[in-house]
């Protein structure tokens, strides 16, 4: 009994890198029950799973859409730096 | 025509579009021009590589998506990572139970957020304070739909160092955002 606990505890630490590892790259069947248990004992890292899933979806949308940054017009001799760059190969 | 005529074209009408492009993907905006400026002049050089009936500004905008991978990979590599500032230490004592002032409060995690404008622009902060590693690691991962071990195969990285390295990233930014987000 005492082996299988100490196999099954994980620290926060741990645990939420395998939060991670999960997002990221899928974890094994040993990985996974040691998360299920460590997050069903451990409120805050439940907490952590949840929200760095949302973070991962919000993420996903956000940085692969243009984001929401004004733009700012290019600087008149920028076009003709380019090209006389291209002039000179 | 000949390459250099159609690149001054190209230059005089796609400029702007590239580089509304690259500040999209980098705060940096004297990096953004420079990587336009260097799509161009890729461009140029594998003018021979670009089909007539392709529009020029889809290919373009292509060579610039590379030039965006390249300046993340390069930082990735180079930006060295302090243990003190980048690691989980701050997060977790030595036995790796959380630290009193980090542990994560509950708050409720609504995918609608994306529809307000004054969370993104929080979003956009925290992003941007990342350390520079951390910050390329996120923008690797998400700026297109590469997959995790693509990206570790480009950077000859493991799947370990890249899952840690995104996991330093995320308790900063979830941090970040309780604190600036929904506390406020």
């Amino acid at each position: 009994m005492r082996f299988i606990m100490s196999w099954l505890m994980l620290s926060c630490n741990k645990a939420t890198e395998l939060v991670e590892k999960k997002i990221y790259f899928g974890l094994s069947i040993s990985e996974r029950i040691k998360l299920l248990f460590h997050n069903r004992n451990c409120a805050v890292c439940e907490h952590y799973q949840k929200q760095s899933v949302w973070l991962h979806d919000i993420l996903k949308v956000f940085l692969a859409k243009n984001g929401n940054k004004p733009v700012s017009i290019l600087p008149a001799d920028f076009k003709s730096r380019i090209i006389r760059k291209i002039e000179e190969i | 025509m000949e390459a250099k005529e159609t690149l001054k074209v190209w230059v005089e009408e796609h400029s702007q579009t590239l580089y509304n492009f690259a500040v999209s993907k980098i705060d940096d905006t004297e990096i953004a021009k420079d990587l336009v400026q260097d799509s161009f002049i890729a461009a140029y050089a594998g003018f021979e590589n670009y089909k007539e009936n392709s529009s020029p500004r889809t290919w373009l905008i292509g060579i610039l998506k590379h030039k965006i991978a390249d300046h993340y990979r390069s930082l990735y590599k180079n930006e060295h990572i302090s243990i003190t500032q980048e690691g989980t230490s701050a997060f977790f004592d030595n036995v790796g139970m959380w630290d009193s002032k980090h542990i994560p409060k509950d708050f409720s995690t609504d995918v609608n957020l994306l529809d307000d404008t004054e969370f993104l622009y929080v979003l956009n902060a925290c992003i941007g304070k990342l350390p520079k590693k951390l910050n390329s690691a996120i923008q690797l991962k998400y700026y297109s739909d590469i997959s995790s071990s693509q990206i570790c195969k480009d950077l000859s990285i493991t799947a370990t160092n890249f899952w840690q390295m995104l996991h330093r990233a995320k308790l900063r930014l979830r941090e970040c955002l309780e604190i600036n987000w929904f506390k406020v």
